[in-house]
Order: C-alpha cells, then sequence, then structure tokens
C-alpha cells in the first residue's frame, strides 16, 4: 500500500487527529506500507509524533513501513520525534527526498 | 499609546484592556506612536476585540509620523456597538506584515500565506522554521486555550523577523494547574515549555512547544510567552532570559518570536 501524504492528508498535515489517523492506517494496511512525503514540507511535530513515533511495534511485526521522499527539515525532526518517544522498529525505514 | 508598539512594555496594553473593559467611552491617541511591529499590529486586534466586546465608544488621535493605523482599528471607530467585528477584518497585509484572525480552527491558509510572502527572504530553512513554529502555536491556541478567536502575525522588525499567536482563551497556567502544582505563574509557563509537559488526556503530547523552543533557540533568536500574571522572555542569541510577574492580568496568551534575519 502506498500513501501519498500530499493527496490523502491534503486538508491537514499539521494535527495530531490527521497523525492519528496515519498511524491507524499503517495499522490496518494489509502488507507492506509506503509513505510517500514528496511535494510537501510538514513541519510539525505534533503530525510526526502522533503518526510515526507512536507507532507499537506489535502491530506492525508482519509487513514493512517505508517512509519516503521527507525534506530534510522534515526528516531531521522525525528523527528526532521518534528518539523522544525511544521508538525502534527494526521494520521501519525513513529516507530523506533526493 | 507608546512610542513603539511591540511585544514590549505588556503591562501598559494589559493595563490599557483592563481601562476600557471599565469604560464608557474613551479616547486612544497614537499621537506618540512612531512604530508598530507586526506583533503591534496583531495586539492592536486583541485591542479591538475588547473594544467590541465591551461596547465601549473610542475616539481615535493619529499619528502624524505614523503613516497608516490597521483598517480593523478605523472599522470599530465607526462601530460604536457590542459585537465583535468579523474575523476576515482582520486580514491586514503591508509590504513586510502580515496579520490574519481565526475562529476556533487552524488557520492553515495563514501559514501557506506566510511561506509564499516571506520564504525569499528568510531562506528555506528559516521559513520551514517558522512555518514548525506557527503551527504548534496555533494548535495550542486552539486546543488548549479552547480559544475562539485568536490571531496571528508574522513580518519583519528592523532586522528580525517576528511571528506569533495571540489568543484569548483558557491561559496556560489556568490549564496547567488542573494536572501540576507551581508555585505561581511564572512556574508554569517555565513548566510549559520542557519536554513531555502537557495537559491532554487523549492523543497524549508534550513536544510540540518543546520542539518549537528548540528551533527558536537554534535560530538564536527570541522567546515571549505571556499569560495570566507572568512573561517570560529568552533571549538565545545573549543567552539570558527574564520571568517576571505581571500587574495587570491577561485573559490568555501571547506567544511571539523573533529570529535574526541574515545581513
Amino acid at each position: 500500500m502506498i500513501i501519498k501524504i500530499s493527496e490523502r492528508f491534503k486538508d491537514d498535515y499539521i494535527t495530531r487527529e490527521a497523525g492519528e489517523e496515519l498511524r491507524e492506517l499503517i495499522y490496518s494496511s494489509e502488507g507492506d506500507v509506503e509513505i510517500d512525503f514528496s511535494d510537501l514540507k510538514i513541519a510539525s511535530a505534533s503530525f510526526f509524533d502522533e503518526g510515526i513515533a507512536k507507532l507499537d511495534k506489535d502491530k506492525i511485526l508482519s509487513k514493512k513501513v517505508s517512509i519516503k521522499n521527507l525534506f530534510r527539515k522534515d526528516f531531521e525532526l522525525l528523527i528526532n520525534v521518534c528518539k523522544s518517544r525511544n521508538l525502534s522498529i527494526e521494520n521501519l525505514e525513513i529516507f530523506e527526498r533526493e | 499609546m507608546p512610542k513603539a508598539i511591540d511585544g514590549g512594555r505588556i503591562d501598559l496594553i494589559l493595563q490599557m484592556l483592563e481601562v476600557l473593559r471599565v469604560s464608557d467611552k474613551i479616547g486612544i491617541s497614537f499621537e506618540n506612536t512612531e512604530y508598530i511591529s507586526p506583533a503591534g499590529y496583531a495586539i492592536l486586534a486583541i485591542l479591538c476585540d475588547a473594544i467590541c466586546e465591551h461596547g465601549t465608544e473610542i475616539v481615535l488621535v493619529r499619528s502624524p509620523s505614523l503613516a497608516a493605523l490597521p483598517s480593523y482599528l478605523l472599522k470599530i471607530g465607526k462601530k460604536g456597538k457590542s459585537s465583535f467585528l468579523a474575523i476576515e477584518e482582520f486580514e491586514f497585509e503591508l509590504d513586510q506584515v502580515l496579520v490574519f484572525g481565526k475562529v476556533s480552527s487552524l488557520a492553515f491558509d495563514f501559514v501557506q500565506k506566510v511561506s509564499c510572502k516571506f520564504e525569499n527572504l528568510l531562506g528555506e530553512d528559516k521559513a520551514w522554521d517558522v512555518d514548525l513554529i506557527l503551527k504548534e502555536l496555533m494548535q495550542n491556541a486552539v486546543d488548549h486555550s479552547t480559544s475562539e478567536r485568536y490571531f496571528l502575525y508574522a513580518g519583519v522588525n528592523r532586522d528580525r523577523f517576528e511571528f506569533g499567536v495571540l489568543d484569548s482563551g483558557v491561559s496556560i497556567p489556568a490549564k496547567m494547574e488542573t494536572v501540576y502544582d507551581c508555585k505561581d505563574d511564572i512556574g508554569f509557563l517555565k513548566l510549559a515549555l520542557k519536554k513531555d509537559v502537557g495537559t491532554r488526556r487523549e492523543r497524549v503530547g508534550g513536544l510540540g512547544l518543546f520542539h518549537m523552543f528548540n528551533n527558536i533557540k537554534r535560530e538564536k533568536g527570541k522567546l515571549v510567552i505571556v499569560s495570566r500574571f507572568a512573561q517570560v522572555r529568552r533571549y538565545f542569541s545573549a543567552r539570558s532570559a527574564e520571568e517576571s510577574k505581571l500587574k495587570h492580568k491577561l485573559r490568555g496568551t501571547w506567544c511571539m518570536g523573533q529570529i535574526p534575519l541574515e545581513k
């Protein structure tokens, strides 16, 4: 499953509510998940925290989650937010935009 | 009104707000005013709301050295009745200033407008920092203070870029004292900036203000938070801080940030 943030979350990629929706989408998807952040700068600790950093590794054991095309500053922020929550998931990959 | 209307002399502004809340008619003189910063325009928007809320009749005295007063201030002069101006009336733009009002919802359009208008001036990295900070501040205004009406501003103040959110909702100390214990309002404001401190029961947060604080720190900027009876000021370029109690109460929270512009 590919989740393109600029399409699926075009009206709100800022709030905790939107982040929670993203997290639930990841849980409910069958198979591997690719989250595509191209065409956007997120600049929201709340969205990243709720959508990614709060992922429960037990709920995504059977799938690989790839986060791609993050703007450089968003990439740094997401890494920091994940560290703040002590998120350590082997099957989660995060890539900066090239 | 003081010589410069900006984020300073908060107690004087709060005293004015108190006076106009108990007055039927009041004169506001801009005779001595030479400069209004972007934060000053947002403070005048709060002043307008207070005037409308209490139906105070006002007489404006303009300044010969001030180019223009904001359009919303001129509209209430003619109004003379106790109802708010439509929030759209607070959309105000000058060459280097943006002011915006919003009711009960996030101002996505404002943050986009700030990016469009100032990204060339700020550069990509600083524009992203401003974007992040404004988003966190407006979420706080809507979620935590439950403020119906709040005001946002951004713009150039001499060699600095300033931005912020002013609300008239539930103050930070009032919200925090339901969960935490501090000896005074200064203590609550300082605590609110720490990591993992928050008052949400659902979608537990506590990271937004912390990251906002860190971003201003990295940019060697300045952060002022005023709420209820306290203000805290952080000057990251000088690594100094000021905290003080206010003589007059602020109903709500004003968060005002500044970062230096490249020379």
